[in-house]
């Protein structure tokens, strides 16, 4: 088991090839100002377990970014403390199967979380995310945008949940998946349990191919077929690149991203 | 000199016949201004034209210098110097205005732009058109007002600089002070390029700004009166009641076209209904 205290920002990596369970415990202090960016990586199957504590008065991003040439199973629990603020990303653009199962409790008052999720999927993706509002005044945004290329499977089942006695909660899901063609499969569950009257819940979420109408229209202005359902799915993706205030995160995942959906490329 | 020629086009839409029969010329340098009552197929013409997947032409032909448009694809139409600003332009979720419009720069160039002269081209064309810089750097037309959507149409036009410029209702959700600059950018362009119009408006004082040289009614599918500036003048001034008794034609009862309406960044409702 690896401890690691959080009171400024970090990159971690997380290397496969030595080894393929990796569990990492990570506590960040109260009134901490950091961005946490975390790189699976290697050519093995992965299985990561990361916990985090986040301590009151905090401001923090966790964005992580696979890039492991294998299967990976990541499991992510975070509790969020009094008037803290978590950002947590992830982007997942691999050719590889992945199963991300995340818990987040929003523990005390004041507590605010945003996930931010860009997946790209030409194997099989799999997102549990569940949110849960123990205490008032706490909010939660969770956007997941993701592609289902060609032979693609991806699966995103959301639930928020706000517990009897957490008043002024507010929670909101996004969820939206764009499907490459008829070999796509796409599935969206988007859950609200909500045990208190006095709360805000919204959820949204959007299964298809592009839209004709838009793919008109950019090619109305020049671009082929495939370069303007290309624009569609960076419009998909590029929103992860702007979760983490860092040009380098930034331009090497803008990149990536360019370089995944740009037609012969 | 390009010319946009149109011969007895019949267009259907959802299996109904939109279009009975149109025949039109336009010329570079010339302004043809289209007329008439809603619904009876002015932006059916000019969508057909571009080739929107849902005007389905039955009969007939459109060539532009002898090219047939029928054969093309959308983009080859627009790289053919074709052009519409769309009545109702799409919001397209996640991708920035500059990386649409670099993308539809470099759709019409051999060689890719050059970061810094692109930068220098958006940010004049975009002061032309009196909005704000940080307009490039907001996602294509998500959450612009009516009358910003419609000045990024005149952005992507000058960018582009068409031989033939379709402007479907350009002028729509624009109020007077816009109307003036929408105009002023594009008598410019066209002082610059000589590029040919196709203008529909509803709208006399669109038309006094721009100074259409042609002007063409149609009602029912079909193009039924032709003339100049004056035409329009008289439109504006005593509607189409005149027309109508004078070639005794029936006004067809207007069905709305169904437009598809986009329920978010990939669903589409093709019922219309919101």
């Amino acid at each position: 088991m690896n401890l690691i205290s959080i009171n400024k920002s970090k990159k971690i990596t997380v290397n496969s090839d030595s080894g393929s369970l990796c569990r990492l415990d990570l506590e960040v202090e109260r009134r901490t100002d950091a961005k946490v960016i975390i790189f699976l990586e290697g050519k093995g199957t992965l299985k990561v377990d990361l916990q985090v504590k986040v301590g009151s008065d905090s401001r923090v991003t966790f964005l992580t970014v696979n890039h492991n040439e294998a299967d990976i199973e990541f499991n992510e629990k975070f509790d969020v403390l009094a008037d803290s603020s978590v950002i947590i990303a992830h982007a997942d653009l691999t050719g590889f199967k992945a199963e991300y199962n995340c818990c987040y409790q929003l523990l005390a008052q004041g507590s605010d979380l945003k996930v931010q999720t860009a997946s790209l999927s030409d194997s099989r993706k799999v997102f549990n995310q569940d949110t849960f509002h123990l205490a008032g005044n706490t909010s939660a945004h969770i956007n997941n945008y993701g592609v289902v290329m060609a032979n693609g499977y991806t699966d995103m089942v959301v639930r928020n949940t706000i517990v009897q006695g957490s008043h002024n909660a507010s929670t909101h899901q996004t969820s939206r998946l764009l499907t490459y063609d008829k070999t796509s499969v796409g599935k969206i569950l988007p859950v609200l349990y909500i045990y208190d009257n006095e709360v805000e819940a919204s959820h949204a979420a959007s299964l298809g191919q592009p839209d004709e109408e838009q793919v008109y229209y950019l090619q109305s202005r020049g671009l082929s077929h495939k370069e303007a359902i290309s624009l569609i799915v960076k419009g998909y993706l590029l929103p992860v690149t702007q979760i983490i205030d860092d040009d380098s995160i930034n331009t090497l995942l803008t990149e990536e991203i360019e370089r995944k959906v740009t037609p012969d490329a | 000199m390009s010319t946009l020629e149109i011969r007895n086009l019949h267009v259907n839409v959802e299996d109904k016949e939109i279009l009975k029969g149109v025949d039109l010329t336009v010329n570079t340098g010339e302004v043809h201004a289209l007329m008439g009552p809603n619904g009876n197929g002015k932006s059916t013409l000019l969508m057909t034209i571009m080739g929107h997947p849902r005007y389905k032409v039955t009969e007939g032909s459109i060539t532009f210098d002898g090219q047939d448009v029928l054969a093309m694809s959308v983009d080859e139409r627009s790289k053919a110097g074709l052009f519409i600003a769309m009545q109702y332009p799409q919001e397209v979720p996640g991708v920035t205005n500059s990386d649409f419009l670099k993308a539809a720069v470099n759709a019409h160039r051999e060689q890719p732009i050059k970061l810094f002269e692109f930068i220098r081209l958006l940010d004049r064309t975009i002061a032309d058109v009196q909005m704000d810089s940080a307009i490039a750097h907001r996602f294509l037309n998500e959450g612009f007002s009516g009358g910003e959507k419609k000045r990024n149409e005149i952005i992507q036009m000058k960018l582009l600089k068409p031989k033939m410029a379709m402007l479907d209702e350009l002028d729509s959700g624009l109020d007077v002070d816009a109307i003036k600059v929408v105009a002023d950018n594009i008598l410019n362009l066209k002082q610059e390029t000589d590029m040919g119009m196709i203008i529909v408006s509803h709208y006399e004082r669109f038309y006094d700004l721009i100074r259409p040289t042609h002007a063409h009614v149609l009602i029912n599918g079909r193009i039924v009166e032709s003339g100049d500036h004056e035409l329009a003048k008289k439109i504006d001034a005593e509607g189409y009641e005149w027309l109508l008794k004078e070639k005794n034609i029936t006004l067809e009862p207007e069905e709305e076209m169904k437009r598809a309406v986009s329920l978010g960044t990939c669903a589409v409702n093709k019922s219309g209904a919101l």
